[in-house]
This record gives structure tokens, C-alpha cells and sequence, in this order.
């Protein structure tokens, strides 16, 4: 009876075409299995008058690490009445059973002098998130550059902000920031630039005290420059090693600044410098991954990929491999084993992908795969979680994926918890 | 032992050294060939015929399905260089043993002489609405009777035509009760530039307004009314005919939700915000499906589910599940499945999959039943338009159609296969 | 032992019952060992100085090319410019093999086939044409001729073999405008090359070349009494180790608006005229399509407004009631960049790349009947490992197969935001024979 069953489980292994596995549905199969679902609203101002979040993007969820979460948006009333706030709702999904638990909501910071938000960077490691834009600070009517730091614990949050009144200094784009762990305390740098001039940028998070460290004029061209996010290795709370601030100088000259965890700038590397031709246009989407060896990582589909070694780079366009998702999203992507992580694939049909890199050889292996979908039964809530919210793993065996999808008509937050295989 | 492991891992996920590749196309040619197939034109010869240039789109088509093996393509057109409009209805028929489809006798609903664009229809058992601009008639509606493989009860409406003009070409809601049927349209005030509640009602000879056109304190053109996928064994919603989705001027820019009754009016105005919704400055799509208790479901917002229960609403995005369709005001790609709460739909792109799925009308949980890539059928590069057609037909429900309206000619390309699904 | 068999029998029946479970996971696109790597590189597709200059490819990926040449021969071509100093643009074309036994990568003799030396400026709207002597290639466009202070219109044709680049020629006649940027006609007789481009003089026009190494000679002029510019023929994938070429379909306007066809020989003798109603196109007279040419002489035509076109002899019938459509088909004007995602791999049987979902489609279509039967296909980010990179290799690349045996799939992904570099990636195909 043993060896016709061997068989037919032999078939199936290798019949790419076989019946048994269906027609390449990204809705039918066991690969996920529901969990639970929550829904919050991001906002305790009044419901008489409309709460505005802004552009779909200015929404986030973040992984703090053991199952607890948090989402956060900066609603503001669209009309009628004056307020913007920051608000953050923690919610923690159970390592064992994958149930939600909501925690307390908060207001970061609150302000009755402004209705605004603007284009702005997010970020997070370990407990804290962070945020940094041109919104109505608090005390200001206007879009004003302001950070805010907060950290999660107990399924609760706090946190402050840190702002000069300037206005005139946005956030480039609306990517991931660039986090890293120094001696105990968290750095971010947002990409930005101050009425023109791109800068060597950083903020510094103690859990309780926000303060800028840098804060430096860089030589430029063009007021366009992108700071990368980076990926954490397994087993840290932030990437260690810094990461690549892009900018480009005269003569549309693209530099990289090679920069260390507090984002202190180590060295100066042109793009042209390693085979990669100068070009006017920036990549806006790059995104690096920390190795096991403190190496780094950077993709881009503009110009490909480059090593960091030290403060030294290289272009390994030629042998690395590809990674399945090289926006700048660093919160697509969960570290669970060394060199090891489960992102979320680019584009539709959107994906979870587990796959590991090579620390020396720079290829990737393709550990498995499973459409989302089959979690949110529906490919606009894949997206939306991929483009606004978040898709993360967690529980006693990384077992569990989260998915949180921002409503676009905000400001609001749909989060499904599934069991994956992967 | 070690045999329920490889399965085990079979099962755990593509690429873990398990099977089936599982792309699109990876099915052998085994696929299922056509049952049946046909390009059906809704025009009168003069627009298939024409030497002038003939001024329409796809979006101003649709495909609809009466039960019982009626269906029927609708369009609107009009000749650019000549002047003559229509909107006209194309009956056919399935054949419910073979799948064989037999084109009927088609009629004009209305027949203008200068051009017709913008508008939406609906369709509700044999009726067939839609609501459309006119350059000879001024902002309109006109109606038919899809019987016997034929067109009766032409009618058409052009009073309060400045409060008619349309804003959307999507589908809309709409309720049969009785021998009448009622039909929202999505459309503004000309004079003021904004939405006014207003329903269009069709008894089978005649087209009236039955509520309106009323001010409702919008601040904008646009208003959306969201149309009800029916329950298996209906061609309508019955307990509502949907939600109004507006935004009013005062407080400014706050998207209220009307929920409509059954008889041509609304019977509340709900702030969606109290419901824990997210709120923006304008009114947004959605769609809704019917239980088999007369509850509602409706699918809106880019994430948000509520319930109405009643005529009361809630917001149930916390437990509720979704759904494969997109949540769009659309659609025909969408239809009931063949059982209780059950429904087929047409996923978004880029993976057009049928899909068949069951929603809990108590706890609204779905579960998916099945599902199959539309390659397997019709072989790929599929423009399967938001604005088609998918539902099953048969004695025994043993056929799917899949009606892919043209874009470069007036009609539909009607496709019959057998039902992947065991129902 | 007993009870183990029976819960196997009855997981084993589970997985096999349902569409989609079990067996490997539903849908991914990921699947490993699908496509199992065996090679890759970049190349810089400039001679220009990129080192130390800002060096673009004009504007848009969509101004660049790729070609497979057959026998393992690619190339792609581009029109880098420096973007504001020194003063100097170029047509340049990069060569590479693909050993047809190992799959190695090997680079080529990259040319400016050339240059403006006194001119930055670059490609603008323009076509691309292979014909079925595979090695020949053309472009019309609105480019930087040499010796031109603007963007004027031109043909240029070349031939890539041996892995490197000759009889590169080109004529400039600035009063024939290139509509579109995909593809467009281009058929051979024996050893000549006959290149119909999108073109338009005031109005809608036939203008044609023929080519052989060299050599580009424009023989032929024909306005096509149309009320409006937009008009386009139709790139044909050749048939399996075959040149013929029966001709090819030219769709416009006619002076009142409606929508006209001629069908064409293979030097563009135009055999008749229909009205496109006829063939289901009452609106929108801008039809774009691509043809297939089966190995009775017959060729179907897929229209971006849905219908399907049989063109047997010269004389057209409308067979979209009873044709399939073909793996990859889109209503896109991408769908006609035929030369970057089919390959002819046996008797009315060939690869193409459908780039909606990213798989690699083996498919052969019955001469008399029409019908399609999908033989079998490879996910292409299996290889490629990222799905935005699958679609870069699409519309802004290629994808193929090569090798002794067809065992061999190579991707060409161009790269975004005008960078002239390419990637190649080349993996096992199993798919092999024809």
C-alpha cells in the first residue's frame, strides 16, 4: 500500500502541471488560515466634523517585536473645526493563538492652532516608531518640520516631538527613514531637504528625550536625495551599521554618503565611480538589508546592486541576485533566522516571500512563498497593506502573519492575522 | 510517518520542494474548451454598418442576465457626422441543456438625433434601465422589457433633465418591487453643480420620478449610490436598494450615507464616522451583497464592511471577511452562485480568477469554495473590463457566462464554459 | 500501518480534489526551482563617457529595444545622450550570446552605430522593427541624427551577428513623422529586408524601405488620403525557421474619420481595403495589432479593439467567433513589441511572455482551425526573483528561450529612469524541444 502512495506523492512533487495543484489560484488552498481581524479608527477627534488623514500613505502600522504592535496616522479636521493630532493605537497579537488585543489609544501631540499634514517619512525599531514631516506642530498654523518619537509598551504608547518652527523643510517622498541602533539609543534619518538644500539629517530617541543630532547642509544640485532604508539582521532591533544617503552634486553628479549608526557620514563614494553611469534622475526607490557579517545590501532597479563593505562600496550588479521587493519599505521585511527574512513581493499578485541570502556569494535562495490573498480574500486589501499599511510575521514560531491594511478613506486601520507555512 | 510529512510539506507552501508550480497557464491543455461563444452587436444596422465615424465606449455597454436563460447586451452610441443616438438592448438567450446561444429581436430604448454619452444602467428581473446624457433631449432615461427574446416597453424620461446630468458611467442602485423598478441615478444639478436625492421608477410601460429632485445640502457634484449583488434565486435585492454615499456643505465636507428603502426613497442619513469609519471629504464607491436573512453586506471605503440590518447600520470591518471583487460601484462581475449565500465573482487584476465563495449571514465570515484562473477557459491577455458580466445559467447551473463587453465595437463578446464548481 | 495508509489515501485525494491547495501552494509566482538560475550580467549600453558625465537614454525606458537575433545571439539598442555636457549623442547597440550547450553569457562588440558628435539630445517617439532574417533591426524615429541641432526624423537599419554590430545605415527625410513607440511592420523576401514604419506626412502615409546590409533605400510613398496622422501597421512574429513574410495589415482613418484596412504584401503592395467595421471595429479608428505568421501562409491578426483577423492571400475575414486568443494577449499598444516576447520554437508553435502575470507561455496555434493549445509555461519570477523585474523584462526587455534544445530561458530587463545598463539573466528551461 506504502509504495503506490510513495509514488503518487512523488508525482505531485514533480509535475509542475499535475492536477492536484490547480490552476494558480491566489485564493483557494490551506497556505494561510485566518486568525482573527480588527478594525480601529485612528482618531479621537470628533465624528460631527470630518477627520481628514491625508494622502493614503501618511498612515503606518509597526512591528515592535513579541507580538505587540502599533498603528499610528495625523488626522486633522478637514473642515468646520481646528485640530491636528498624532495618534497612536498599540494593539498586541497573541504569540500563541494569533488573537488581537487592543491596547490604549493615545495623542502623541495635539494641536488647536492648524488642519494640516504633509509629505513625511516613518520609521521604527524596537519599541519606537518615528515620524518626521512638515505637519501643524503643535503651537504652529502651518505645515511646519516636526519629528515625533514614541515608544510602545504594555499595549501602551508615549512620546514626544522635536520641532524648530521652520517651515520651508519637507520630507522627501514618502518612504521608510532610515533606523539604526547605537550604544543603547535609537537614530533616524528621514530623507528630506531644507528649502532646497538636502542635509545630513538625524534625530535621536532615548524612549523619553528627542533630540537632533545632525543637522548639516550637504552639496547639491538638485534638492531630490533619498536616504535609504535598511533592514535589520536577525537578532537585532535596528540595523547596526547605518546605511547610503543619495544626492547629487554638480554636473547631476550622484554620490553616496556612507554613513555610520548615527548617521555620521564615513566616507563619499560616486556612483559613476562603480561602473554605474551618471544619470540626472535618482532612484527613488533603494532599499538595503544588514547581513549577518555586517555587510549591507542595497537594490535598486535603477542602478542595480551594491555591496557595502566597511565604509568601502562596490557594484555586485552582475552576481547578486534580485531580492523580491526592493521598495524602499523596510517594514515589508521580518528578519526570522540569520540572513533570513519574509517580505512582501512587489506588485500584484502581491506575495509573502521567505528567502535567504548568500552573506558571501550575494544569491538568493527562494525558501517558499504564498499569496496574501489568501488571508484577506481580496487583492485591493493586499495592496493597500503593501502601499500604505504593513505585512509582518510574529508568534512563538513566526507563525503568524499581520496584515494592516489603512483604509484610504482614513484615517482607519484593518488588521487580519493569519497562520502561514512558511 | 514519513509520508504525512511530505505532505505535510506539500502542503506548507510553494517551493518548500513540494509540487505544482501553480501559474496561470500552468494547467495542460486539457483546459476546457468553449461551450459556446458568439460576438453579440446592440445597435441598429446603422451603427454597424456605418460609414461614419461611430462616437461610444465600452464602458457605456453591459451584459445583463434576466434568469431563466435570458440575457441581453445593452449600449449606447451615436453616429458623429450623422445625427443620430441610442440606447438599445440586444436580447439572447442560453440554451439551459446544451449552452447554445441564440440571438433575439433587438430594440432602440431611445432613439436621439445628436449625441448621447455618460450615464449608467441597471437591471432588475427582465428590466432594463439606463440614465444618460442627450444633445437633442437634453439629460435623461430611457427603459425596456427583456421578454421572449425580444424588447417591449420602450420608455423614455426627459423632465427635470438640468437636475439629470449624469457624473459617472458606473453601475447603480436599484430595487424591483413588484412589477416596478427603481433605479438611483448618479448625477447633478446643472444650475448649481451639485447632487440632489432623486430616484427614476419603471413600471414596464413608463418611466417617473418618484422621489425628487430634492437639495440635500451637497457641496459637490458627485454622489454615488451603490448597487446589491441579489441572493441566489433573485434577480434584486429586496430588503433595500442600497446606500446613497454623499458629501453635505454643512459642516462642510462630511460624507453622509443615505441607507434606500424599496419603494423609491431613502429611509435614513447615517455619519459613518459614528460607525468608527474612516471619513474623507467626498463620497466614495462601494457595493453590497444580499443574505439570505435580508441583511445587507456592503464593501466600501478600500477596507471598511457594514451591515444593514434593517435599515440600521453598522460597521462589521472588524469581524466581517472580504471578498475577491473589487470595491468599486461595479458589478456585473459579479452574480449569485448557485446556493444559499453563495456567489461567483470575477477577481481583480491581474489575476482574473473565478472565484466562488460562501459568506456566513450570521457571523459574515466567507469561506472560498473554489477558484480558477480565467485563462483555463479563454487562453489568456484577458480585458476582462470592471464593467462585464459573470453569472451561471443551466437547468442545473451547469454553465458559466462570461460576457466581456468590446471596446472597438457595439457590443459584447459572450463566452460560455462549464461551471468549474461543484454546486 | 493501516490507519496511517488511510489518512494518507485520504490527504493525497484532498490535495488532488482541489483546485489550488496543497501540492506546492496556491498561485505563487515564486516557485523555486521553477526556472533554476544558471547565469547573469550587466552591461553598459553606451560608448559615452558615464564616468564622469550624467549619461541618459532619453527620457524613457520605452526609447530602448531589445532583439533575439536567434542561435543564441541578443542585443539591445538604445540612444544614450550625455544630458547636458559635453555635446555628443549616439545610437548604440550591445551584442551578447548565450552558449546554446552551457547557457554562459558571454559580452559582445557593443557600437555607436551613430553618433552626433555635435548634439546632446537623443531618442524621441520612434518604432523598432525586426524582420524575419532575424539578424536585421530597425528603428524610425524623431532622433539626433548626425549633423541635426534637433530631433529629426529618420530610419536606421543594422544587422547584429557574430556577436557584434554591422551594416549599420541610416537616411533622414524630416518630412516623414514616426507615429507610436512600439513596433511596426517589417517582412523579408530572400535576402531584402522591407521596413513599412508608422509614419504620417501632414496626414497618414505608407512610407517604406528596403534593407540589406548597408544599404536603406526608401522605395515607396503613398499617402493614405486620411483625416488625421495616427495610423499603424502591424509587426509579424515569423513562423519557425522560416523568412516568409505574406504581408501585414495597415489600419487608419480614412478622410471622413472611418476606420479603414489594407491588407499588403511583403513590400507593401497593398491588396485590398476594407472597412473595419467589418472586422467588429465600428469606433475608435486608432486600431493597433500584431500578426502571427502560421506555416500555411496564413496570418491571424490581434487587434487592441478585440477582434481577430484572418488574413489568407491577401483577402481578410473576421474569425473572432471562432480563434483563440493568443497567451499574452492585451488591448495594450505594449502587446506589439512582438520582437521582445515571442519565440518561434517549432511548426506554428512558440514561447511568449505574458507580462501580466509573468509567465512564460509555450503555445501553438492550428493553421486551419485557429484554436490555441497551451502546451505548458515557466514563471519568470522564479529566475528572476523580484515581480517588478519579471514585468521589466516585458515591456522594457525581453523574454525568451534559446539553447540546443530550447532549454534555456533569457530574460533582458532594461533598466528605469534612463539608465543605458541592462541586466541578462539566463535559467533552465524545461520546456525543451519543439
Amino acid at each position: 500500500m506504502s509504495i503506490p502512495l510513495i509514488n503518487e506523492v512523488a508525482k505531485l512533487k514533480i509535475n509542475s502541471s499535475s492536477s492536484s495543484g490547480g490552476g494558480g489560484s491566489q485564493f483557494f488552498g490551506d497556505g494561510i488560515v485566518s486568525k482573527d481581524k480588527a478594525q480601529y479608527r485612528l482618531s479621537n477627534l470628533s465624528t460631527s466634523y470630518p477627520n481628514n488623514a491625508g494622502a493614503s500613505s501618511y498612515q503606518r502600522t509597526f512591528n515592535h517585536g513579541g507580538g505587540q504592535f502599533s498603528s499610528a496616522a495625523i488626522p486633522f479636521y478637514g473642515s468646520s473645526a481646528t485640530q491636528t493630532q498624532f495618534y497612536v493605537q498599540p494593539f498586541t497579537v497573541n504569540q500563541t493563538t494569533g488573537l488581537i488585543t487592543q491596547g490604549s489609544g493615545t495623542t502623541i501631540w495635539t494641536n488647536g492652532s492648524g488642519n494640516c499634514q504633509s509629505t513625511m517619512n516613518w520609521g521604527s525599531g524596537g519599541p519606537h516608531a518615528f515620524n518626521f514631516g512638515q505637519h501643524c506642530a503643535p503651537g504652529y498654523s502651518g505645515n511646519t518640520g516636526i519629528a515625533t518619537a514614541y515608544t510602545v509598551s504594555g499595549n501602551s504608547a508615549s512620546g514626544t516631538y522635536y520641532t524648530d518652527g521652520s517651515s520651508g523643510w519637507p520630507a522627501n517622498g514618502n518612504q521608510d527613514a532610515a533606523v539604526c541602533i547605537s550604544g543603547g539609543t535609537y537614530y533616524f534619518a528621514p530623507g528630506n531637504n531644507y528649502n532646497g538644500t538636502p542635509r545630513n539629517l538625524a534625530f535621536s530617541w532615548n524612549g523619553s528625550s528627542i533630540s537632533r543630532t545632525r543637522n548639516n547642509d550637504l552639496s547639491y544640485d538638485t534638492s531630490t536625495n533619498y536616504v535609504s532604508p535598511i533592514v535589520r539582521q536577525f537578532g537585532n532591533l535596528a540595523a547596526t551599521q547605518g546605511t547610503l544617503h543619495l544626492h547629487r552634486q554638480s554636473g547631476a553628479r550622484q554620490y553616496f554618503n556612507v554613513m555610520g549608526p548615527t548617521f555620521n557620514i564615513q566616507s563619499t563614494v560616486t556612483v559613476s565611480s562603480l561602473g554605474i553611469p551618471i544619470s540626472t534622475s535618482m532612484p527613488s526607490n533603494m532599499i538595503g538589508l544588514e547581513l549577518s557579517n555586517g555587510k549591507q545590501l542595497f537594490y535598486s532597479r535603477q542602478w542595480g546592486i551594491v555591496l557595502r563593505d566597511g565604509t568601502s562600496l562596490s557594484n555586485v550588479s552582475g552576481t547578486a541576485d534580485y531580492i523580491p521587493n526592493m521598495e524602499a519599505k523596510e517594514r515589508h521585511f521580518t528578519p526570522v533566522a540569520a540572513d533570513t527574512w519574509i517580505c512582501m513581493s512587489e506588485s500584484s499578485p502581491r506575495e509573502l516571500v521567505k528567502f535567504s541570502i548568500n552573506p558571501t556569494t550575494y544569491r538568493v535562495t527562494i525558501l517558499g512563498s504564498v499569496p496574501i490573498s489568501l488571508l484577506t480574500k481580496s487583492e485591493s486589501i493586499s495592496n493597500s497593506a503593501a502601499n500604505e499599511g504593513g505585512v509582518f510575521i510574529t508568534g512563538s514560531n513566526n507563525q503568524f502573519v499581520v496584515v494592516a491594511a489603512h483604509n484610504t478613506n482614513g484615517p482607519n486601520v484593518n488588521i487580519m492575522v493569519g497562520q502561514h507555512g512558511l | 510517518m514519513s509520508l504525512i510529512n511530505e505532505i505535510a510539506k506539500l502542503k506548507a507552501g510553494a517551493g518548500s520542494g513540494g509540487g505544482a508550480s501553480l501559474g496561470n497557464y500552468s494547467t495542460p491543455n486539457t483546459v476546457e474548451p468553449l461551450v459556446a461563444q458568439d460576438v453579440i452587436l446592440a445597435g441598429s444596422s446603422a451603427y454597424t454598418n456605418s460609414s461614419y465615424y461611430v462616437q461610444s465606449s465600452a464602458v457605456y455597454r453591459r451584459v445583463f442576465n434576466h434568469g431563466g436563460g435570458q440575457f441581453s447586451v445593452a449600449n449606447r452610441h451615436y453616429l458623429s457626422g450623422s445625427s443620430q443616438a441610442q440606447s438599445y438592448v440586444q436580447p439572447f438567450t442560453v440554451n439551459q441543456t446544451n449552452g447554445s446561444i441564440s440571438i433575439g429581436s433587438g430594440a432602440a430604448m431611445f432613439n436621439g438625433s445628436s449625441n448621447i454619452d455618460t450615464g449608467t444602467f441597471a437591471q432588475a428581473g427582465n428590466y432594463v434601465m439606463t440614465q444618460h446624457t442627450s444633445g437633442s433631449n437634453g439629460n435623461g432615461a430611457s427603459a425596456c422589457t427583456v421578454s421572449g427574446n425580444s424588447v417591449s416597453g420602450v420608455a423614455t424620461y426627459f423632465s427635470n433633465s438640468s437636475y439629470l446630468q449624469p457624473m459617472s458611467n458606473n453601475d447603480t442602485a436599484s430595487i424591483r418591487n413588484g412589477s416596478t423598478m427603481y433605479m438611483y441615478p448618479q448625477a447633478y444639478y446643472t444650475s448649481t453643480g451639485t447632487a440632489h436625492r432623486m430616484c427614476l421608477s419603471y413600471n414596464g410601460s413608463s418611466i417617473s420620478m418618484v422621489e425628487g429632485p430634492n437639495a440635500m445640502g451637497s457641496n459637490t457634484s458627485t454622489q454615488y449610490s451603490w448597487p446589491i449583488v441579489p441572493q441566489f434565486g433573485q434577480t434584486s435585492p429586496t430588503t433595500s436598494a442600497g446606500i446613497r454615499s454623499w458629501t453635505s456643505n454643512s459642516p462642510g465636507a462630511l460624507t453622509y450615507l443615505d441607507i434606500l428603502n424599496t419603494s423609491g426613497g431613502y429611509s435614513s442619513q447615517v455619519n459613518p464616522q459614528t460607525l468608527g469609519v474612516g471619513q474623507q471629504d467626498s463620497p466614495y464607491e462601494g457595493f453590497g451583497l444580499e443574505l439570505s436573512n435580508g441583511r445587507q453586506l456592503l464593501y466600501c471605503d478600500q477596507g471598511t464592511i457594514l451591515l444593514n440590518n434593517g435599515g440600521t447600520l453598522s460597521n462589521v470591518s472588524g469581524t466581517a471577511d472580504y471578498i475577491p471583487k473589487s470595491f468599486n460601484n461595479f458589478i456585473g462581475l459579479m452574480a449569485p452562485g448557485g446556493a444559499t449565500d453563495t456567489w461567483i465573482c470575477v477577481s481583480q487584476e491581474p489575476n482574473r480568477e473565478l472565484v466562488k465563495f460562501y459568506v456566513n449571514p450570521t457571523t459574515y465570515k466567507v469561506t472560498i469554495l473554489g477558484s480558477v484562473p480565467l485563462n483555463k477557459y479563454i487562453k489568456g491577455g484577458i480585458p476582462v473590463y470592471e464593467y462585464g458580466h459573470i453569472s451561471m445559467t443551466g437547468s442545473s447551473n451547469q454553465f458559466i457566462v462570461l460576457g466581456r463587453v468590446m471596446e472597438g465595437s457595439p457590443g459584447a463578446l459572450v463566452q460560455v464554459f462549464n461551471n468549474p464548481f461543484t454546486v | 500501518m493501516f490507519d496511517e495508509s488511510i489518512l494518507t489515501i485520504n490527504e493525497l485525494a484532498k490535495i488532488k480534489a482541489s483546485a489550488g491547495s496543497g501540492g506546492g501552494g496556491a498561485g505563487s509566482q515564486f516557485s523555486a526551482n521553477e526556472v533554476p538560475f544558471i547565469a547573469k550580467a550587466s552591461f553598459v549600453a553606451t560608448s559615452l563617457d558615464y564616468v564622469n558625465y550624467s549619461v541618459n537614454n532619453q527620457s524613457s525606458e520605452s526609447y530602448t529595444h531589445s532583439f533575439n537575433h536567434g542561435g543564441g545571439q541578443f542585443s539591445f539598442a538604445n540612444g544614450p545622450t550625455y544630458s547636458s555636457s559635453p555635446s555628443r549623442s549616439e545610437f548604440y547597440v550591445k551584442p551578447f550570446t548565450v552558449n546554446q550547450t552551457t547557457g554562459a553569457i558571454t559580452e559582445g562588440s557593443g557600437s555607436a552605430i551613430w553618433t552626433n558628435t555635435s548634439y546632446n539630445g537623443g531618442f524621441s517617439t520612434g518604432t523598432w522593427g525586426q524582420s524575419p532574417i532575424r539578424s536585421h533591426c530597425f528603428h524610425h524615429g524623431h532622433n539626433y541624427f548626425p549633423g541635426y541641432s534637433a530631433n529629426t526624423y529618420g530610419s536606421t537599419g543594422w544587422v547584429v551577428s557574430g556577436n557584434s554590430v554591422s551594416g549599420a545605415t541610416y537616411t533622414i527625410n524630416n518630412s516623414y513623422g514616426a507615429v507610436s513607440n512600439e513596433e511596426s511592420y517589417a517582412g523579408s523576401n530572400g535576402s531584402t529586408s522591407y521596413w513599412i514604419p508608422n509614419t504620417y506626412n501632414g496626414n497618414a502615409y505608407k512610407h517604406a524601405y528596403s534593407f540589406t546590409p548597408g544599404s536603406l533605400s526608401n522605395y515607396s510613398n503613398t499617402s493614405l488620403s486620411s483625416n488625421t496622422s495616427t495610423n499603424y501597421t502591424t509587426p509579424i512574429v515569423p513562423q519557425f525557421n522560416s523568412t516568409t513574410v505574406s504581408g501585414g495589415l495597415h489600419f487608419y482613418q480614412n478622410s471622413s474619420g472611418a476606420g479603414r484596412i489594407n491588407v499588403f504584401d511583403v513590400s507593401g503592395n497593398t491588396q485590398n481595403t476594407y472597412n473595419t467595421y467589418d472586422f467588429g471595429v465600428t469606433y475608435d479608428a486608432n486600431t493597433q495589432g500584431m500578426g502571427i505568421q502560421l506555416s500555411n501562409g496564413r496570418q491571424l491578426f490581434y487587434t487592441n479593439s478585440g477582434s481577430i483577423i484572418l488574413n489568407n492571400g491577401g483577402g481578410l475575414s473576421d474569425v473572432t467567433n471562432t480563434a483563440d486568443f493568443i497567451p499574452g494577449y492585451t488591448t495594450a499598444s505594449s502587446f506589439t513589441k512582438v520582437a521582445q516576447i515571442f519565440t518561434p520554437v517549432g511548426v506554428d508553435k512558440w514561447f511568449v511572455y505574458d507580462r501580466s502575470v509573468n509567465e512564460l507561455v509555450k503555445f501553438s496555434i492550428n493553421p486551419t482551425t485557429y484554436k490555441v493549445t497551451i502546451i505548458g509555461s515557466k514563471l519568470i519570477t522564479s529566475l528572476t526573483k523580484n515581480a517588478r523585474k519579471s514585468y521589466d523584462g516585458g515591456y522594457f526587455g525581453g523574454a525568451w528561450v534559446t539553447g540546443s534544445n530550447n532549454q534555456f530561458i533569457v530574460v533582458v530587463a532594461a533598466r528605469p529612469n534612463t539608465t543605458p545598463i541592462f541586466d541578462v539573466i539566463v535559467g533552465q528551461n524545461s520546456l525543451v524541444g519543439a
